[in-house]
């Protein structure tokens, strides 16, 4: 903001001096430069433009948020210089007038009121330029839906895991009949899938114990003792980290739902209301653990009854 | 197989009886509730000499027996000589990695123990050396299963180890560690801040109506 501009205010000219609205030479009684706010509204474009680009080719948060700010920033100081010329910047002080009794202060405001009129008139560049800026500003938030998508298909219903998976620890390295002996546990991935959260299986040897029970239809499941379940928490996702091997349970640390191991991972406090997923395993021909199929059902918390 | 020298002396001396000539543990001692643990994961002085120094769970100190010095070479010994040289592949970044998938889930991933259910908890692991790791993978304890030679082989082990001897003795950045608790503790000392900050403000405001006419 340059400083004549903010003198002229100052001093406001005396009424009958303004002139015609538009008319008078550039630096005429109650001229204020637009280029400020002019500026201020070609940084939101540009800012705008910036933000929708960036969030597309998937930019970092900094260069977003950096966006945001400038394109924001640039139409609010835009706002506030053009409505600090459109008010003026007289300062009344004293004891308020009563307007019918004081000629003289109506008329001062009946100038400033004019003035702000002309200010409007005269900048029919800059309303024109507002409404593009906060046009496009508007426009370039609409990329955001786009983080809504896309669809999740079947995704939701299917890990990695498929027939002949092999099962390997977080490492890469293949499960054998010979890994676990009874009463030990690891947690497992499917072979070429190590980052996949929704595959990782507690992987367990029962042994022989004779309080296992086999549920119907999962004879095949548990060769050599070995039982699988997913790790991933019916209740809110989180992984089932926790073994408790005297009692046979697994627990999650997040709402402590309890996981009976020898009852089909039942759940049997805590606020699961879904056994884990049971991932049915064979033992290939040199020895490795393998998966017979995907799971059953769909792991993790229960997406498909809700609402 | 070991050379002779001063550390083998001692550790023929001191440790064989419980550990085994070879380390080998398995040897029973009647006293004890677990069998003294197998040395092979032991592949860092570091993690012998506190051990030594201070003693564990069920094994004592050494501090009265043995010269600082003797500590210092049987825990060389010990790494260098009986440890499995696996064991000195180890990495302490590794073992982070290990300790959050295996261990964090009870213990907490800042090894200060953690709530089980029905009363239950797993202990705070920063009040014991950090071999005390190695001993309770190999043993199992209460409702902890054994780790050693089925989810992990020695060289993880060895590297959960050096990870927790990190954990425990590392500086809190963020000021106070407030029992390493987590998000509870925090917030506790959080809204007691804001009690007093509003209680300042009203005390503030009280002070200001009443200095009006
Ligand atoms: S997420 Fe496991 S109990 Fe809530």
């Amino acid at each position: 903001m340059s400083d004549d501009a903010r003198q002229t205010h100052a001093a406001p000219a005396p009424s009958g001096e303004n002139g015609a609205p538009g008319g008078h030479g550039p630096r005429g009684p109650g001229w204020v430069p637009t280029w400020p706010a002019t500026v201020g509204l070609v940084v939101t474009l540009v800012a705008s433009v910036g933000f929708a680009v960036s969030f597309i080719r998937d930019a970092s948060t900094q260069w977003l948020g950096g966006f945001l700010a400038a394109a924001l920033l640039g139409i609010g100081l835009a706002l506030a210089y053009w409505g600090r010329d459109l008010a003026g910047d007289e300062v009344i002080s004293g004891p308020y007038p009563v307007p019918h009794e004081d000629a003289e202060g109506r008329a001062a405001l009946g100038d400033a009121l004019d003035q702000s009129v002309q200010v409007i008139t005269r900048r029919h560049f800059l309303t024109k330029m507002l409404v593009f800026a906060g046009g496009v500003f508007v426009l370039s938030q609409v990329v955001l839906l786009g983080a809504l998508g896309p669809r999740p298909k079947n995704s939701l219903r299917t890990t990695s895991w498929r027939a002949g998976s092999r099962l390997v620890t977080f490492d890469g390295v293949p499960v054998t009949r010979d890994t676990l002996a009874a009463g030990t546990f690891l947690v497992a991935f499917p072979e070429g899938h190590l980052d996949s959260a929704d595959s990782q299986i507690t992987l367990l040897r029962i042994g022989a114990d004779p309080h296992f029970k086999t549920l119907a239809g999962r004879e095949s499941w548990s060769p050599e003792g070995y039982v699988a379940y997913s790790r991933v928490c019916t209740h809110a996702g989180c992984p089932v980290a926790q073994y408790e091997d005297q009692a046979k349970v697994l627990v999650c640390p997040c709402h402590q739902s309890t996981f009976d191991l020898m009852n089909g991972a039942q759940p049997v406090a805590g606020p699961a209301g879904r056994p884990l997923p049971q991932l049915p395993l064979a033992i290939d021909a040199q020895g490795n653990l393998t998966a017979q199929s995907d799971f059953t059902v769909p792991v993790g918390p229960g997406f498909w009854d809700e609402g | 197989m070991a050379p002779p020298g001063p550390g083998a002396d001692i550790f023929a001396a001191n440790c064989s009886g419980c550990h085994g000539a070879a380390g080998q543990g398995g040897v029973a001692v009647p006293s004890l509730p677990f069998p003294p643990p197998p040395l092979a994961p032991a592949g860092f002085a570091s993690l012998v000499e506190p051990m030594v120094r201070q003693g564990g769970i069920q094994m004592p100190s050494f501090a009265r027996q043995l010269t600082d010095a003797q500590i210092q070479q049987v825990a060389q010994y010990v790494a260098q000589q009986i440890a499995d040289p696996a064991a000195r592949t180890a990495n302490t970044a590794y073992g982070g990695q290990i300790f959050r998938l295996y261990c964090a889930g009870c213990h907490s991933t800042t090894g200060r123990g953690g709530a089980m259910v029905r009363g239950r908890n797993a202990p705070d692991i920063s009040q014991y050396p950090a071999a005390e790791a190695l001993a309770a993978m190999i043993l199992g304890r209460g409702n902890m299963p054994v780790f050693a030679g089925h989810a992990l082989d020695v060289r993880q082990q060895t590297s959960v180890a050096l990870y927790v001897d990190v954990l425990v003795q590392a500086p809190s950045p963020g000021g106070a560690g407030l029992g390493y608790l987590g998000p509870v503790p925090e917030g506790a000392v959080g809204a007691g801040a804001l009690l007093i900050l509003i209680f300042i403000a009203v005390w503030l405001a009280w002070k200001s109506r009443k200095a009006v006419p």
